[in-house]
């Protein structure tokens, strides 16, 4: 985290509005891209974004070191993102369709296309690991996204999850191991 | 280490958060023992393939109407000296007042030109159809101490007296 970040932090401690401002923008689309992940949904990621930020302006003064102003935000996003993952289970959750994500969406995705073919089953194998990945209990999933799919430490998801180190290698020991069968499945297949 | 299996040592493996010297005998255990080269093949696998989720960009606009709905829900609500509450206007709702604002302001240009027009005509109508002076002229300060005798005089085509001379046609 620059000292520019930890400056803005310490003003907006303050009450200085403008440093929150600048540090919306500077988070939001992490936090965005954050919360797609876990919840693969653009309207569930805006509420999660939207929800994190007016709640990290509530409790600032809960935040005792600047410098981990990143982790107090993703911890409020994934606790969020888990309450939403819990309200979700027991009903129907549709795979996001791209025909129905805003058109600018739709064309980064349509950017990404090299090689149609090997696309396509990349694709299919990825939709199949995230859906997999979607009938894991909420703590397990967050962990495994905070942990393999945004690339973060297994101290900085412990920070972020509130929990002891040792729970989160087991939690992605268990996550893995269940993913694990269910790629072997398919790559056999 | 080389004659046991090492499964339980491949999440750190693939992490990579592994001592170089026990990396070397899981090398070499791996290198003879199927079960144990498939289980950590398939976690690295797992690893590249869980990397390359992305999440969409809905671009720059969204992330600035997502800023102003952030700012618009975390604006402090101001508490006036009389207990009133100023409850802070949405983007959306500063544009709706803006435009109420100018409207109102175009309406009331125009209803007061409408309505002097209006005004001037009837009072000048009233004149030209009475005998008496206009109302306008009798509260006029010049006008009131002699409002009969500066009223000017009646002309032909003033109802009353057209009313007179009709029977001396």
């Amino acid at each position: 985290m620059t000292e520019d970040i930890i400056r803005l932090v310490h003003r907006f401690q303050k009450g200085d509005r403008q440093a929150f401002t600048r540090l919306v923008k500077e988070y939001q689309r992490r936090v965005y891209a954050l919360s797609f992940k876990m919840l693969r949904n653009h309207s569930d990621a805006d509420e999660v974004t939207q929800e994190t930020f007016v709640r990290a302006y509530n409790r600032i003064e809960q935040l005792k070191s600047p410098e981990h102003f990143d982790s107090f935000l993703y911890r409020i996003a994934t606790n969020y993102a888990i309450d939403l993952m819990r309200k979700r289970k027991g009903r129907i959750v549709a795979m996001p369709d791209e025909s129905e994500l805003p058109g600018s969406i739709q064309l980064t995705l349509s950017a990404r296309v090299e090689n149609p073919e090997k696309t396509l089953e990349d694709k299919q194998l990825l939709q199949a690991i995230i859906k997999a990945a979607e009938e894991l209990p909420p703590r397990q999933q967050a962990t495994l996204i905070l942990h393999d799919v945004e690339g973060l430490s297994k101290e900085e998801v412990a920070n972020i999850m509130d929990c002891p180190e040792a729970t989160v290698r087991s939690n992605l020991h268990i996550a893995r191991g269940k993913l694990k069968k269910k790629l072997a499945k398919l790559l056999t297949s | 280490m080389s004659d046991r299996h090492t499964v339980h040592l491949h999440d750190d493996y693939a992490d990579g958060s592994m001592a170089e010297k026990l990396r070397s005998e899981i090398d070499r255990h791996t290198a003879d023992c199927s079960a144990c080269r498939e289980d950590l093949d398939m976690i690295i696998e797992l690893k590249k393939r869980l990397a390359e989720i992305e999440a969409p960009d809905p671009g720059d606009r969204y992330f600035q109407e997502l800023t102003d709905k952030i700012l618009y829900r975390t604006a402090p609500t101001d508490v006036r000296t009389d207990g009133a509450v100023i409850i802070p206007v949405s983007p959306g709702q500063q544009t709706m007042k803006t435009l109420i604002r100018v409207a109102a302001a175009v309406t009331l240009l125009f209803g007061s030109f409408y309505a002097s027009a209006f005004l001037t005509d009837k009072n000048q109508s009233n004149y030209a159809d009475s005998s008496q002076p206009a109302a306008f002229l009798l509260t006029d300060p010049i006008a009131l101490p002699d409002a009969e005798a500066q009223a000017p005089a009646p002309s032909e085509d003033s109802p009353s007296d057209s009313d007179e001379k009709m029977p001396e046609k």
